[in-house]
């Protein structure tokens, strides 16, 4: 059997696109169909052990059996095409919200993406703090020109469910007095501490940090109704950090 | 010296001393090793988990680098794979290694990627001819992208090939021969196998090049029920078997590449793992006097 043809049924084995092991010619202490039961059993447990350290919230919500199911299915439909495993999962919550199964949790895939920002921001080296002098180095006309630029790995999420309160309660053991009809925006961005933070924001904030990540300048975001206390504010939370100008966009 | 006051002044070790005794590094214990500098020989990591270059990996990295020589284990290359090799995996790979010029850089006698789909797992490559050219070309090519001798680890199988036409140490050594490459011996890999396929693990040790050996790994097995019988699991998540240290013993007397506590999963406190290097450097200081009363 050439060498392409062993790692194609091999690899269909794995993916239960097939349950033919005769042409491989296996042998070995044990019945063939036992022993590729134990690189198929491998191959899922330790994507999905890898899925339930980025999604913790998500995996305590549902519970173990149903996340393993969950993982299962993704990684079939969706399967791992890089080398590395560490950039896996950035589809897993909008699978989740297509995913039938998952229906009757209507705020799992919010809570997945809260978890993957959270898990992608304690990854990110922490910055140095906004280059105020820089800035004042500029003159006003080049200031209108600039754009800020929120932290690498940092994340605006508008939910329609209180997703921060769910996460919240997740970690602190209790969901009842939640009311899950609300809703809520949250950032999450790296900390210099925790490894990664996570803010309620007002709905001025967001459409202000939001404007800033469509690349708005800073001429066009003035004109947003008390811009200066949200410029402001947002610096000294460090939800932005820094800024480019115009040529280096 | 405090570690994480400390800058980065670009000193690396080029070298990892003979006999030397290492730990893997694992993220669990990254802020203890780097405040309590605990005194082992070396420290491997796992490349893939530090090919992003603006993290907190690769800050932490950079100050262990100044206190440690280091060796990079990769498990992505998929070198036994019919697939070409992955020149994006390869290519953040020579970053990492031109930024920290370890010591040593290995990877695994095995594949994970068919037709594009990778399986985040170590799968057994048959011992034949044409897998062997395949092998030797991939690996030819990594070396030569990397400007660095690689070191092939022999792995875990639960099953052969009826197809394969030589044994493992045969196919090993021939690598080895091809490629210029060197061996990292991972012996709870032999013995493993050698319980479940029914071989000499002393055998092994006998036909395989022990010059070309310039690594060895030392790891725990778990036990497996199955309905017919019982087989051992290359868990690497518990403490290195007597039965491993029997053949580390037997190694010593003639191979004097560093050693590795290898632990992936069920991960212990740092003593644990620190208290397995000290059993390691006690075994071979044992082997070393028991020489020396025969000579």
């Amino acid at each position: 059997m050439k060498l392409t043809e062993l790692q194609q049924q091999f690899s269909q084995y794995l993916l239960y696109q097939t349950s033919e092991l005769v042409d491989l010619k296996i042998t070995g202490p044990f019945a063939p169909e036992q022993l590729m039961a134990l690189y198929r059993n491998n191959f899922y447990i330790s994507i999905t052990e890898y899925l339930q350290g980025c999604f913790l919230s998500v995996e305590a919500l549902v519970g173990e059996d149903f996340f393993a199911q969950l993982a299962k299915a993704f990684i079939i439909a969706q399967p791992l095409r890089c080398a590395s495993i560490e950039v896996y999962g950035s589809d897993f919550a909008n699978f989740i919200s297509c995913c039938e199964q998952a229906q009757s949790v209507p705020y799992l895939a919010d809570i997945a993406r809260l978890d993957w920002a959270v898990d992608r921001a304690k990854s990110e080296l922490l910055h140095a703090e906004f280059p105020f002098a820089r800035l004042a180095a500029l003159s006003s006309e080049a200031q209108l020109e600039i754009y800020f630029e929120l932290p690498p790995n940092t994340v605006l999420l508008a939910s329609n469910h209180p997703v921060l309160s769910i996460w919240l309660g997740v970690k602190q053991g209790g969901l009842e007095s939640i009311d899950m009809h609300s809703q809520e925006i949250v950032i999450i961005c790296p900390d210099r501490i925790e490894g990664a933070r996570i803010t309620a924001l007002s709905k001025a904030q967001y459409q202000f940090l939001a404007a800033i990540n469509n690349q708005q300048n800073l001429q066009s975001l003035s004109k947003l109704d008390n811009f200066q206390q949200l410029l402001s504010d947002s610096i000294t939370a460090g939800f932005i950090n820094n800024f480019i100008l115009e040529g280096e966009l | 010296m405090n570690l994480l006051n400390s800058t980065v002044n670009n000193h690396r070790f080029s070298t990892i001393k003979e006999c030397a005794i290492g730990i893997g590094l694992r993220s669990p214990h990254h802020l203890q090793i780097l405040t309590e500098q605990p005194p082992v020989g070396w420290l491997e990591i796992h490349s893939e988990n530090f090919f992003q270059p603006q993290s907190q990996q690769r800050q932490l990295l950079d100050k262990l680098a100044e206190v440690y020589p280091l060796s990079f284990h990769g498990i992505g290359l998929s070198l036994g794979s019919t697939d070409p090799v992955n020149k994006r995996h390869l290519a953040l790979m020579k970053e990492l290694i031109d930024c920290y010029q370890p010591a040593l850089i290995s990877e695994h006698l095995s594949w994970s990627s068919f037709n594009g789909q990778y399986f985040n797992d170590l799968l057994p490559v048959p011992y034949t001819t044409e897998s062997l050219t395949v092998f030797c070309d991939h690996l030819n090519q990594a070396q030569n992208v990397l400007g660095r001798q690689l070191l092939v680890e022999n792995p875990t199988t639960y099953l052969t090939f009826a197809d394969s036409e030589m044994p493992e140490w045969e196919f090993m050594n021939e690598i080895q021969r091809r490629c210029q490459s060197g061996i990292l011996l991972d012996l709870n890999n032999i013995y493993v196998n050698s319980i479940n396929l029914g071989f000499s693990a002393e055998h092994y040790l006998a036909q395989i090049n022990l010059e070309a050996v310039q690594e060895i790994h030392l790891a725990g097995f778990t036990r497996k029920t199955l309905d017919n019988g019982e087989i051992l699991i290359d868990t690497h998540g518990s403490e290195v078997s007597e039965q491993v240290w029997q053949l580390f013993r037997i190694l010593r007397k003639t191979c004097q590449a560093p050693a590795l506590i290898e632990w992936d999963t069920n991960l212990p406190p740092l003593e644990i793992l620190l208290a397995q290097a000290a059993r390691a450097e006690q075994e071979q200081i044992d082997v070393l006097k028991s020489q020396q009363v025969s000579a």
